[in-house]
């Protein structure tokens, strides 16, 4: 089976003017050099701390930036190369449900404009046929067809989700990208959304590409995950595994600072020192080092650790490089 | 754990704050009754809308003003009941016994100001001295929440902080004056995981030194369960249970509490389908008859729309308490 989307080399950099009137330059570089792929029904996460270039790979991906080096093929083709009538099948291909439902739908349009947008604006359909794909849509996340003629302040926060999700599957995408798409959500809403997404995934045969920094939501919707910090993927491999035996020192810490809402649970607390250093200036050698409980000296500092792969995971580390 | 028994040291009674409207009157708090001990600390869950922040502001009678008052109730600190006090007295209260830290530490803070001044403006109003010893003491207050070379980022501006410096900063300012208790308004939100887990023990460490007393207020079981001894869980205004932690965890007696526990994703063990619980709160300005929770709780019967149940113990010691007609008929 070849894969919905691949990721080659993917990198992304901006150039910032610093210092006084922005005379000196240097580059942040948001996203460096990643590679994964997503198959059809897949779910991979995206999961790290703020500043960690998830939300650029997000925008790569959905080609609202342009990669500085590296490519995305989505079904085969550059998506970056793409131009008229591919490029508006890719579209209405890969849609987007994003955090702030408050924010992510238009207070001055009735729901059924908004869900019908993506569809007007890339097929070629007739009205009625808009009508009709917009109930299903609206049936599918649990919502009445007579919810279609209200406007969005008439809705909760939890309901306002679901009619953002009704919109990104309103064109039969194969793949829908999710930015943290519960964490602006009540407890008691937040597991209906996510057993949401798993029915839809179920009917339709979705691909999601989650970006979370909860690892527990991570856990019950990816069955991949990759780790991200500061722009670079440290670990890669099935949930299950990556969860279970975490390999990077990163992902341990981010697992322990995870906290279970189990008091029994026993749990080793690793608690870093200080905080994600500034992407405008990265850390020589492994840029986790300054923070990295098992750091190893001299080596972390100096070199940056080769992508160590085996059985389906890849970790980026000097523990791991050693012991082969 | 810790010995909590004695006297407690802040004691809510029946607390209840009014909100009047044009429409009507609401409560947001609705007959509140917890205590805190000393060197313990207590959570408060609720989703939003169910009223742990308005909670938060009428125990440092901060509630907005025109638009809220306290209807009844009482609250006493070490037994003095602050509801009777004056203004002036009450600002004496705040901040050097009740300090608080916020959500935000970018809004709490004044970005016009450094972080020095912002502590030693707490300082030199509640226990006054020479400027330059209230330099030392802001250096100190620094030091004491782990702030690495605080002489030097004691002429900090907020914008030169991380956000994780910022909102220890803010917990400088609280712990500054030594209060017996600091009420913590979700103080974690807006901070990484591996900061979070940072600002915790932090928590804990200060806590273990001075003997404080923390309300944590939190929408996360996972803080509760690995902060807390003890935990109050709000729904629409009403503490529906309270007690201790572990108990609660093990044997929720009220099925919103076992719904909400049940509704967290879990880091391990079984994946299957989430529990959900159908609908969603009522807003704070809903009229509701008997119990707000009936008509999303599996277990409801024809009585729980008709009438409120009474908060009754669950456990045969009192030290678990929940308001729900299941545990009234046990």
């Amino acid at each position: 089976m070849s894969p919905l989307l691949a990721v080659e080399k993917l990198s992304r950099n901006f150039d910032v003017h610093t210092g006084l009137f922005g005379r000196e330059k240097c580059t942040v570089k948001a996203v460096n050099d990643l590679n994964f792929s997503i198959d059809p029904g897949e779910t991979l996460a995206l999961v790290g701390e703020s500043g960690c270039g998830k939300t650029t790979t997000t925008r790569l991906l959905l080609r609202l930036q342009t990669p500085s080096h590296g490519t995305v093929r989505f079904e085969g083709q550059d998506i970056h190369q793409l131009k008229g009538a591919g490029l508006k099948a890719f579209r209405s291909r890969v849609q987007a449900v994003f955090q702030d439902p408050w924010s992510s739908i238009n207070p001055r349009v009735r729901i059924h404009d908004f869900v019908a947008e993506p569809l007007i604006v890339n097929q070629k359909l007739t009205s009625a046929e808009v009508d009709r794909r917009v109930h299903e849509a609206l049936d599918s996340v649990g919502l009445r067809p007579q919810d279609a003629r209200k406007f969005p302040h008439e809705f909760s926060g939890g309901q306002r989700q679901r009619i953002a999700i009704a919109s990104a599957i309103v064109t039969r995408p194969s793949l829908v990208i999710l930015d943290e798409p519960v964490s602006g959500l009540d407890v008691s809403i937040r597991s209906q959304i996510i057993n949401l997404f798993k029915d839809l995934q179920a009917e339709y045969g979705l691909s999601y590409i989650l970006v979370a920094h909860d690892l527990a939501t991570t856990r019950y919707l990816a069955d991949r995950v990759a780790v991200m910090y500061l722009g670079s993927i440290v670990e890669y491999g099935a949930t299950d595994d990556v969860f279970d035996s975490p390999s990077h020192p990163y992902t341990e810490a981010l697992l322990s600072a995870a906290l279970s809402a189990d008091p029994d649970e026993a749990r080793d607390e690793i608690i870093l020192s200080g905080e994600v250093p500034s992407p405008l200036s990265l850390p020589a050698g492994c840029t986790f080092h300054p923070r990295c409980h098992r750091s190893l000296g001299g080596i972390c500092q100096s070199e940056v650790p080769a992508l160590m792969v085996r059985d389906n995971r890849s970790v980026s580390c000097h523990l791991h490089a050693n012991a082969d | 754990m810790r010995d909590i028994q004695g006297e407690p040291l802040l004691k809510v009674t029946d607390l209840t704050v009014e909100i009047s409207t044009k429409a009507g009157s609401f409560f947001p708090v609705n007959g509140h009754n917890f205590s805190v001990h000393a060197g313990e600390t207590l959570g408060i869950v609720g989703e939003s809308g169910s009223g742990k922040s308005m909670t938060a502001m009428s125990l440092v009678r901060l509630l907005p003003k025109h638009a809220a008052h306290i209807r009844s109730g009482s609250i006493t600190l070490n037994g003095r009941e602050l509801l009777g006090l004056s203004e002036s007295e009450m600002r004496k209260v705040r901040g050097s016994e009740i300090a608080m830290i916020l959500q935000d530490p970018q809004t709490s803070l004044n970005p016009a100001f450094t972080v020095g001044e912002q502590i030693s403006e707490a300082l030199r109003l509640h226990n006054p001295g020479p400027r330059r010893t209230l330099r030392e003491r802001a250096i100190d207050a620094l030091r004491k929440v782990k702030v690495a070379a605080p002489e030097h980022r004691i002429d900090a501006y907020p914008c030169e902080l991380s956000g994780g410096m910022r909102q220890r900063a803010v917990g400088a300012i609280a712990i500054s004056c030594q209060p017996k208790i600091i009420i913590a308004d979700e103080p974690t939100t807006s901070l990484d995981v591996t900061v979070q887990a940072q600002y915790l023990r932090l928590l804990r460490e200060l806590q273990e030194e001075t003997g404080m007393a923390i309300l944590f207020i939190t929408h996360d079981f996972g803080i509760v369960a690995n902060l807390c001894q003890r935990v109050v869980v709000m729904y629409y205004g009403r503490i529906v249970e309270s007690g201790p932690v572990d108990r609660i965890f093990a044997n929720p007696a009220h099925p919103y509490t076992e719904a909400l526990i049940a509704a967290v994703p879990k880091l391990r063990g079984q994946k299957g389908r989430l529990r959900t619980i159908e609908g969603q709160p009522p807003a704070p300005t809903d009229v509701v008859e008997g119990c707000p929770f009936a008509p999303r709780c599996e277990y409801a019967e024809s009585r729980c729309f008709k009438e409120l149940p009474p908060t009754v113990n669950a456990d045969s010691d009192g030290e678990h308490t929940a308001s729900c007609w299941r545990v009234v008929g046990r």
